[in-house]
């Protein structure tokens, strides 16, 4: 992409100032193109660190493992960047995540079959969607009190159909949706992750609808005098990520084909760090799923060394902490308006 | 009565907060006290000046912009107790020069002397510490708190232990307030009170912390006669009170009322400065407009057709009321009116961005029912903005995705955009309006206000308009862009679209508009075809003067 | 007579508290009205003014504290596990952390320019990773059975802890309503430029109500120790949000410039009356959980509708409202 600085003197000649622009060669732009996308170095970086720490991490056995386990949240996390591109969030992903999960098992026990449970699983984290959609969209109320909000209703919700019991799938065939292998190599629900993924990232940058979730982010009032219909879109994207979340409750459930009331706990907080360290602002207006998708490998490698090098979960959760403060402040320091 | 003159000892000021106790030993200087590298400036009262020599005094200001010079080597020199008037067309800098006084900009270069000592006024803090006061309508107020606390925030009295003594706020507040005429219980909050009360309110403040300079910008275009001859009488006591005021005004009956000497500004340069019997109307409109209207670009003449766009009785509660009028084909209907009249709100209404309460719109005699941007777009109706960069443009676009922004349909194939059609188009447009960047792939903040303007514009080309509402089109773009920006408007025009020019520039509404509709306090009070309209009558419909 | 009738038109929460008790009262009076339980009550909402104190104080100054509930945990597992060095030096140490909790808040959000809800949703973490770390996930025992006199002790018929909230409110009130900078924390969340122009040091303002949250959010977990006799992991867990409904309840908004003591008061005590209820009647807790999120839901929604009201009113307003 060639893009143009301006130089930082404004030449005057006949009152009228002008903005001199350089144009940047093949060089400058890899650089640039390395600036913008810091979570590649921090991959690299960690991915490095993790080989020379452990001689387990760099075997086929351990990658496939971690992006496995990544793939949960990598799939709430493909719905979060959308919502975040826009300018928005939803914290009760989470618990979308749980009650998708409920929703499958318990209607599977009441004789339902494959397809109509998992239906009903996806239903269930849109229905969650667009109750917040609304709830948003109408009241102009603050995205994560909201989110959050719903996020307790449907942990009751959730109490309320498991009776704090572990419920267990009826039928095998969902389990090849956690646990199937394409090829015997390669999960199906990495799979699902990755081409998620890449599939939004060809929709936002190619299609309308991309188009308008960036301008929405960026200038709200501009998209919706440009003719941008800001308020179904808004309402649309909250569905998508309860979508999402279901779908991901849903893989997270038939991995072990059991379910419980606490299920997909800290996925929220998770999923924006993903987003955020991969390079998608919380302020809305930037970012991308492909560097989600990077922002989500960090995160599995960290935990991934964490958990080979013995460090205990107390400490992650520090970790957590620390690393989301860092980065938000440095996407602060970058995006500021 | 608490009265400041020059005579005054530094020790008074010091107690009233106008200065801060200087690290050099024994004196003291208007500057903030955590600015510890601050340039020593003593402020000497051993010259006491005489009544005539100037209080305020600007050098030689320049302001550059990216884009455009706001001010070219501008100077001012005002008297203490003398009222102001600054005069101009938009975009001559008077808003810029009143923001660089009172701290908001900093200047380019140029010196600010305030009683014969050179000033830094860097921040709106130190704007405020030396006692310039700009009495915007609420915006620097607190709308939760009292009037009382409002007038004394940040330098509430205290008891003697220590705490907020609310009593003596509420009774030195109820002086103040009575002193410009307002019996009015400090104690009740401000939300309360109406905007009119809240600018006396702003004054009572600005007056309570010695102000010495006020700077007053249109304060009247929301108020009512009763409430213009009250803010009249509260002005005669700042002149008694030796506070040079600044009053920046469009209307010049005010401006013959009030003040006593004006500065016409023209393209951030100083024409004149004269005193108020030395002038009247037609000498102050030439002296803005500099040219003669028949120099300015004109209107060219084209095939007027049939109604492009109609409007019946459009009434939106506590804004506009039966607002009925048409646009055909090919022509230029100016609206004019002042600030607040409701101009833009009606066009926004006519756009579908501001709800209706009653009325009927038609495109080509097809009535629009639905009421949102999107449905007026589709009917054929595209809208230029009045602060194209919040919200006509996205700053962080390209200028390419700019333009595209409206017209998916032309580039896109189920949803899908074609990038070879959509780099075609932008480039179509950049060449055909001249848009002036080094690229289409050049993010719009980055580019000067006319060629802004003219992406926005290309914008709304795309959707092939019936009708082009443009809320004042050439705002912040110097003389040259301006002239091509009419002659942008002209070619619309030839090619049928209806356009709908909301200006406050009068001479630009003068010389572009095929009729003009006056607006007075949200009514169509005048419907004038282009040959009887003059600047006198538009703006004696403007301000109501004539019914 | 006429300062009762404006407290009484400032806070609307109160018709909602009356609705309540009068409700409680008629279905299960003999078990809601009677000295026992009403104790118990009063006991219980000791420990939850604090938090709504604090979440109030920094939306007053314009922001919002979501770490609260962690720092009260923290608070307490300190308050605990450092007793055999001396109470007194426990507590100090449990205060002094929450008020650090709140100056790296403070400083988050002023000089680090991050939102506060971003910055505290990481501080919150962060916290309750240190404080898993530093219990080992385990509860902690309390070594001193005097210690216990502040939290589950009564003189009369009256819970110690109560009469020490009640005492900080006093101050607190005095604070927000005769001091300079109580006054400047309504004029930043009120209107921060104007609060700028008038020479306000927004930064030192904000960063003092999130110190000053701090502070309380480690009283509360303080006395909620006292009372257990010891800290486990779950203490605050599910705080937040419920001091939030609690702040806006009485009268705080997310815009900023608004709220005041009494209303943090009785907006806990209003929910307090509803959990009490909802017990007493037997509502499960599954539902109750439930029911506390909608409320939280409502509260919210509400206060946003009257943010856009207040909007579109001053937008009238400035029209002066002709015809």
């Amino acid at each position: 992409m060639e893009v143009l600085t301006p130089k930082s003197t404004i030449k005057t000649t006949n009152n009228i100032p002008e903005i001199e622009f350089e144009r940047q060669g093949n060089v400058a732009k890899v650089i640039r193109f390395l600036k913008g996308n810091p979570a590649l170095f921090i991959l690299a970086f960690m991915i490095f660190v993790g080989a020379t720490l452990s001689p387990v991490f760099l075997t086929v056995n351990n990658i496939l493992n971690v992006l496995w386990i990544v793939s949960v949240l990598g799939i709430v996390a493909m719905g979060q960047t959308i919502l975040l591109i826009t300018g928005n969030f939803d914290m009760s992903v989470s618990y979308i995540v749980g009650l998708a999960g409920i929703t499958t098992v318990l209607t599977q026990l009441q004789g339902a079959g494959l397809f109509v449970s998992i239906a009903l699983g996806l239903a269930a984290g849109a229905t969650v969607g667009l109750l917040n959609g609304i709830l948003i969209v109408l009241t102009k109320a603050n995205a994560f009190l909201i989110t959050l909000g719903t996020s307790i209703l449907v942990y009751s919700l959730n109490l309320i159909l498991t009776q704090s019991k572990t419920w267990y799938s009826t039928i095998d065939s969902f389990l090849i949706l956690g646990r199937g292998k394409l090829f015997g190599l390669l999960h199906y629900s990495v799979l699902i992750f990755l081409t998620l993924g890449i599939l939004l990232q060809f929709i936002l940058k190619k299609t309308i609808v991309g188009r308008h979730l960036f301008a929405i982010g960026s200038n709200p009032r501009a998209a919706y005098l440009s003719g941008a219909p800001s308020n179904k879109i808004k309402l649309l994207t909250y569905v998508f990520c309860g979508v999402t979340a279901a779908l991901a409750g849903l893989v997270m459930t038939s991995r072990t084909g059991s379910t419980v009331a606490n299920a997909g706990e800290g996925i929220d907080f998770e999923s924006l760090i993903a987003c955020v360290i991969g390079g998608t602002s919380l302020f809305g207006g930037k970012g991308g799923t492909v560097r989600t998708i990077v922002g989500v490998l960090i995160l599995g490698v960290l935990s991934n060394l964490l958990v080979l090098l013995n460090v205990p979960y107390e400490a992650q959760q520090i970790a957590k902490g620390s690393i989301f403060i860092a980065v938000v402040l440095i996407d602060g320091q970058i995006h500021k308006r | 009565m608490l009265f400041l003159s020059r005579t005054c000892c530094t020790t008074c000021l010091l107690e009233r907060g106008l200065l801060r106790k200087c690290k050099v030993e024994g004196s003291h200087c208007a500057m903030k006290s955590s600015d510890n590298n601050h340039k020593h400036n003593e402020i000497s009262t051993d010259n006491i000046k005489t009544i005539d020599s100037p209080f305020l005094k600007m050098v030689d200001i320049n302001k550059v912009f990216p884009g455009v010079q706001a001010l070219k080597d501008f100077s001012i020199s005002i008297k203490s107790g003398e009222v102001r008037a600054l005069v101009g067309e938009n975009g001559a800098g008077k808003s810029t020069l009143i923001k660089i006084l009172a701290g908001v900009y900093q200047m380019s270069s140029g010196e600010i002397y305030l009683d014969g000592v050179k000033q830094n006024i860097l921040t709106p803090s130190d704007g405020l510490n030396l006692g310039i006061v700009s009495v915007h309508q609420e915006t620097n107020l607190q709308p939760y708190l009292s009037i009382a606390e409002n007038i004394y925030i940040g330098r509430q009295p205290l008891t003697k232990w220590g705490y907020v003594d609310y009593r003596k706020m509420n009774d030195d507040a109820a002086k103040w307030l009575k002193e410009l005429g307002m019996n009015i219980d400090p104690s009740i909050p401000l939300g309360a009170i109406s905007i009119a009360d809240k600018q006396m309110v702003a004054i009572a403040r600005a007056v309570s912390i010695d102000a010495r300079i006020m700077i007053f910008d249109e304060p009247t275009s929301s108020l009512t006669t009763a409430e213009t001859s009250r803010l009249y009488e509260a002005i005669k006591i700042l002149k008694q009170k030796n506070i040079v005021v600044i009053y920046i005004s469009h209307r010049l009956e005010e401006i013959f009322q009030i003040c006593d000497s004006l500065t016409v500004m023209r393209d951030g340069l100083h024409v004149a400065t004269k005193d108020i019997s030395e002038v009247n109307t037609e000498d102050i409109i030439q002296m803005m407009i500099g040219r003669n209207l028949s120099d300015m670009y004109k209107k060219t003449d084209t095939t007027i057709g049939e109604p492009v766009l109609e409007v019946q009785d459009l009434s939106v509660k506590g804004i506009l009321k039966d607002i009925s009028f048409n646009v055909r084909s090919g022509e230029i209907v100016g609206v004019s009116g002042l600030v607040g009249a409701g101009r833009t709100e009606m066009g926004r209404v006519i756009f579908g961005d501001l709800p209706m309460d009653s009325g009927k719109i038609f495109v080509n005699k097809k009535p629009l029912v639905s009421r949102s941007p999107l449905d007026s777009i589709s009917a054929g109706i595209g809208f230029v903005p009045e602060d194209r960069k919040e919200e006509g443009l996205i700053l962080t676009l390209q200028v390419m995705h700019n333009i595209s922004m409206t017209l998916f349909s032309k580039i896109s194939k189920l949803g899908i955009i074609n990038s070879k059609k959509e780099k075609a188009n932008a480039e179509y447009y950049v060449k055909k309006l001249s848009i002036k960047t080094p690229s289409i792939k050049q993010q719009v903040q980055f580019l000067s206000g006319g060629n802004q303007q003219r992406v926005v514009i290309a914008k709304w080309l795309g959707i092939n308009p019936k009708v082009l509402i443009v809320d004042e089109p050439t705002r912040g773009i110097d003389v040259g862009a301006k002239a091509e920006i009419y002659s942008l408007l002209n070619e619309l025009a030839k090619q049928g679209v209806g356009i709908l020019m909301i200006s406050s520039d009068l001479p630009e509404i003068l010389a572009m508009s095929d009729r003009i509709l006056v607006i007075h306090q949200g009514q169509l009070k005048a419907e004038l075809s282009k040959e009887e309209a003059t600047e006198k009558k538009v703006m004696g419909y403007a301000t109501g003067q004539i019914a | 007579m006429k300062r009762l009738k404006q407290i009484l038109l400032q806070h609307n929460v109160i018709i909602l508290l009356t609705i309540l008790i009068l409700f409680f009262s008629i279905t299960i009076g003999k078990y809601f009205l009677t000295g026992i339980n009403l104790h118990n009550l009063s006991r219980q909402i000791s420990f939850d003014i604090p938090l709504a104190l604090a979440l109030t104080f920094v939306m007053i100054a314009g922001g919002l504290d979501l770490s609260v509930g962690s720092v009260l945990s923290m608070g307490a597992a300190l308050t605990m596990g450092l007793q055999s060095n001396g109470t007194v030096f426990a507590v100090l140490v449990a205060m002094a952390f929450g008020v650090a909790i709140g100056f790296i808040n403070g400083m988050l959000v002023t000089k680090g320019r991050v939102v506060p809800f971003i910055a505290t949703l990481g501080t919150m973490t962060f916290v309750r990773g240190v404080m898993l770390t530093y219990t080992k996930q385990r509860p902690i025992a309390g070594t001193s059975e005097a210690f216990t006199f502040w939290g589950a002790g009564s003189i009369g018929f009256i819970p110690v802890p109560i009469i020490i909230v009640l005492i900080v409110c006093l101050i607190l009130h005095i604070l927000l309503k005769y001091t300079k900078i109580g006054r400047n924390m309504y004029a930043v969340g009120g209107n921060a430029d104007a609060a700028f122009l008038a020479g306000i040091n927004i930064f030192r303002t904000k960063l003092f109500a999130f110190m000053v949250a701090g502070g309380l959010s480690a009283l509360s977990g303080i006395l909620l120790a006292s009372n257990l006799n010891s800290s486990t992991v779950h203490l605050g867990l599910q705080s937040n949000l419920w001091a939030i409904a609690a702040a806006i309840i009485g009268g705080a908004s997310m815009t900023g410039g608004k709220g005041n003591v009494l209303g943090a008061i009785l907006g806990v005590v209003t929910l307090s009356i509803l959990t009490n209820g909802m017990n007493l009647i037997g509502v499960r807790s599954y539902y109750q959980i439930g029911i506390r999120a909608i409320v939280l839901i409502s509260v919210v929604s509400i206060d946003a509708i009257s943010a856009m009201n207040i909007r579109k009113q001053q937008l009238m307003q400035a029209y002066g409202l002709r015809q």
